[in-house]
């Protein structure tokens, strides 16, 4: 399989990752304010726009078929592991600090919005690095927390 | 030629559909007989899990896919290997409720992927197949 395909399955995963977590710890929250879980998603959206406008270069290096190296697999894996805790870290600190569906819904946001900024602007083994990170953190979040 | 590869094929569909309709018998015994709905996302995320790694190890190893090296067949160490992943596995029947023998599972199943396209080791095949007997005879039988 070419690299750009599987690094399209990998944002479309991430994505479907986020969302299904963002969901399943939205059950367990109690309270609830229509008008504010409606606009907690425009902050991403608006941050995404404002970021493909800002950046209107696109950096697309997945497209080659030269092997990548012990070393920068190794950096790769790095982003990896630091982008999962991350995203862990994140999200629980956010279903157990708040118990409103808002806030977990503002940052899903905030991450679907990242992972599409990368996915159309910033195409190379770090950023599919960082993409693998989200969404093993996503798994992990669903699995032991 | 044409008439084996389509045998294959055949037998892998057969394999595959009866693998799906244990996983049926299973989804309806623990969840829909039982009411138990919450655990879906966990099982689900479960037998996701491995697949971002797979992808980025794909990712990684994109230039050696498509070589089909020969397969070397030595007997003594695949049986080693076979043995070595059932006695790792028995450990595992202690968590029989629990999503790790799941996860262990779909870690397998996405390694013999990669095995099948980069690695071709019929040895590393070999542990990987008795991991997963032996983990799946384990929970079943022992615990």
């Amino acid at each position: 399989m070419k690299r750009t395909n599987l690094f399209k399955i990998q944002g479309l995963l991430s994505v479907i990752l986020v969302t299904l977590a963002t969901c399943y710890h939205g059950f367990y929250t109690e309270s609830l304010d229509l008008f504010k879980v409606v606009l907690a998603p425009f902050c991403a959206i608006s941050l995404l726009i404002f970021g493909f406008f800002i950046y209107n270069k696109r950096r697309d290096l997945v497209d080659n078929d030269e092997a990548y190296g012990i070393r920068s697999i190794l950096i790769s894996l790095v982003w990896a592991l630091v982008s999962g805790g991350v995203v862990t870290a994140a999200l629980t600190m956010l279903g157990r600090v708040s118990d409103s569906l808002e806030h977990l819904i503002f940052g899903g946001a905030i991450l679907i919005a990242t992972i599409f900024f990368i996915f159309e602007k910033l195409r190379s083994l770090n950023t599919m690095a960082l993409l693998t990170g989200i969404a093993q953190g996503t798994v992990i979040l669903l699995l032991f927390f | 030629m044409r008439e084996t590869a389509d045998r294959s094929k055949y037998f892998s569909a057969v394999a595959f559909a009866g693998i799906g309709v244990c996983f049926l018998v299973l989804f309806y015994d623990s969840i829909v007989a039982s009411r138990n709905w919450a655990v879906l996302p966990k099982i689900v995320a479960a037998l996701i899990s491995p697949i971002p790694i797979t992808l980025m190890a794909g990712f990684c190893l994109a230039d050696k896919a498509g070589e089909k090296r020969e397969l070397r067949i030595r007997p003594l160490p695949i049986i080693g290997a076979i043995f070595t992943g059932v006695l790792v596995a028995v450990p595992c029947c202690r968590l029989g409720d629990s999503l790790v023998p799941l996860l262990i599972e779909s870690a397998v199943f996405t390694a013999s992927l990669i095995n099948f396209f980069v690695a071709r080791s019929a040895s590393l095949a070999g542990l990987l197949c008795g991991l997963s007997v032996g983990i799946t005879a384990a929970v079943i039988w022992l615990s």
